[in-house]
């Protein structure tokens, strides 16, 4: 049997960077729109 | 299709739209002229890019093909709908009694001709460079570029409506196409090399079949889809 | 371009709640996103500690317990986004567009981890990064690029109407271009390569343990499948309720 543990981690490790890079953009682009309508609701005030 | 009750029938009036853009084509030339010469530099180039000592030019001759024909097709079906959006000629059309089915059929006879005049001049032109032998392996080609063709310019006259519109025109047109091209490529790909090859029928009947079916399920779908294209 | 009327304006759906502010749209990631992570978490930790390694694979197979459930979790949101694309198209519900967007965007994230575990686990399981015979590996890499071009149609159109008829019929053409993909790759890689038996990928003799792992992970994934299209539909919200607010002050001035 060859040692495959390598290519294990490796599939593990690409796999959830993916995840957790897409996760942090839905984040982002959650944080950013909110605060775009907040200014934008700020300036109809004014 | 030939159940529209109003005059001109589908039919008719999808003959007028084709001839029509088969007429602005033909004043002006520079489209087919630069869609032609293209294809025949393609040809040429890809001459250079195998080792001879190692694949024949025979062998390759299918592939350089099918690469040259969906190019050069792109290039045609990207002129279909630009020629309209140029001083809004699709508003006209749009006004016109003309159903947005036969407006669909038509600027896809005119395209398929325009392709189809394309590859009269690149096959024998393959044919010349290459050193195929003309005979009826070749005529099988024809017909299977044929059947590629039509399944192509359904797909591409629809993308082509749809591309005129966006901000990304030139860029969107293959990059909406290419996907549903690989289908119809690979299946007229592998049968033109078996003909070529000299294979028997029968290993070769199974990938035309698909091309029909493809042919047939998108021109039904892309004629149905594309009254959603237009503004209305 | 002129604006004609649309008829996505005027046929619109039945009045459901339309949310007004920021305030009114829940939290992108929210109590689900942490369920699912949590869940993941727990899966990694049953999969690599507590699961024993394929006789024959070794622990390449645990790639499995990852790539086989991304894959499925990406065919799930093709199939929302086809669907949906479908009744948009019949009802002209901006809610189905919205469900169109987030799970094409979703579907690419999960083709891609897919399609990189794959290749991770073909390299050393077949020799190689990447063979064309493989029918799964190649339908899943055509079918990249046509969510990748749903995609790249719907940011190249501003007019939101216009952009979800576009989307739809891409969505249904899509739906139909798939079976023959799937079918010429499958004539092309039968005729070269007969699949070799024993290296048959899903269908592993499987011990009871590995098999709770393995299907424990469909479910794990189908969640954070679900967790990230929510996530990305109230990010479509907010980016519509910012679109509209964006234009109504320009009018207002």
């Amino acid at each position: 049997m060859i040692d495959t543990r390598r290519d294990m981690i490796a599939a593990y490790i690409v796999a959830t960077t993916i995840y957790v890079v897409y996760s942090i953009s839905l984040w982002l682009r959650d944080r950013r729109l909110r605060a775009r309508l907040e200014s934008t609701r700020e300036m109809d005030r004014r | 299709m030939n159940g529209a009750t109003r005059v001109p029938g589908t039919l008719t009036s999808a003959w007028l739209i084709a001839r029509k853009d088969l007429a602005i084509e033909f004043r002006t030339r520079t489209a087919f002229l630069s869609a032609l010469v293209f294809a025949v530099l393609a040809l040429c180039i890809f001459y250079f890019t195998w080792d001879e000592s190692i694949i024949t030019a025979a062998d390759r001759a299918p592939g350089v093909l099918w690469v040259v024909l969906a190019f050069s097709a792109l290039l045609g079906l990207q002129r279909s709908f630009a020629i309209e959006d140029h001083d809004r000629g699709i508003d006209a059309l749009l006004v016109s009694p003309i159903s947005r089915e036969a407006l669909y059929i038509g600027k896809a006879i005119g395209n398929v001709i325009f392709l189809g005049a394309i590859e009269l001049v690149a096959i024998p032109a393959l044919a010349l460079f290459y050193n195929l032998h003309f005979g009826r392996a070749m005529l099988i080609v024809c017909l299977i570029v044929l059947l590629a063709m039509i399944g192509i310019v359904a797909i591409g006259t629809l993308f082509s409506a749809m591309a005129v519109n966006t901000r990304l025109a030139e860029l969107l047109l293959p990059m909406l196409s290419l996907p549903f091209f690989v289908p119809v490529l690979m299946d007229a790909a592998q049968a033109s090399v078996r003909v070529l090859a000299g294979a028997p029928m029968s290993t070769v009947w199974p990938w035309l079949k698909i091309l029909i079916a493809f042919d047939i399920v998108f021109i039904v779908a892309c004629t149905l889809a594309f009254p959603f294209t237009l503004e209305e | 371009m002129t604006t004609a009327p649309l008829r996505g304006a005027e046929q619109s759906a039945p009045p459901h709640f339309q949310p007004t502010s920021a305030r009114q749209v829940k939290p992108a990631l929210d109590w689900l996103f942490a369920v699912a992570v949590l869940a993941v978490a727990g899966l990694y930790v049953r999969a690599l500690a507590f699961t024993p390694p394929d006789a024959l694979q070794g622990m390449a197979q645990k790639i499995y317990y990852i790539h086989i459930a991304a894959w499925l979790s990406a065919y799930l949101a093709v199939a929302i986004t086809a669907l949906m694309s479908i009744v948009y198209l019949w009802l002209h519900d901006d809610r189905a567009d919205r469900l169109a967007e987030a799970c094409a965007e979703v579907a690419l994230i999960f083709l891609t981890v897919g399609l990189c575990t794959g290749s991770i686990w073909g390299h050393r399981i077949w020799g190689a990064w990447w063979v064309w015979w493989d029918m799964r590996l190649t339908l899943t890499l055509f079918l990249w690029f046509v969510v990748a071009a749903y995609l790249v149609l719907r940011g190249a159109i501003e007019e939101p109407a216009m952009r979800a008829r576009y989307s739809a019929v891409l969505g249904i053409l899509a739906a139909l271009l798939i079976p023959f993909i799937h079918l010429s790759v499958y004539m092309f890689s039968a005729r070269l390569h007969p699949m070799p038996v024993a290296l048959q990928p899903g269908a592993p003799k499987m011990s009871p343990q590995m098999l709770v792992t393995f299907l424990s992970s469909f479910v794990v994934f189908m969640l954070l499948d679900i967790a990230f299209i929510r996530a990305r539909y109230r990010i479509g919200v907010l980016r519509e309720l910012a679109a509209a607010a964006e234009a109504d002050g320009g009018e207002g001035r």
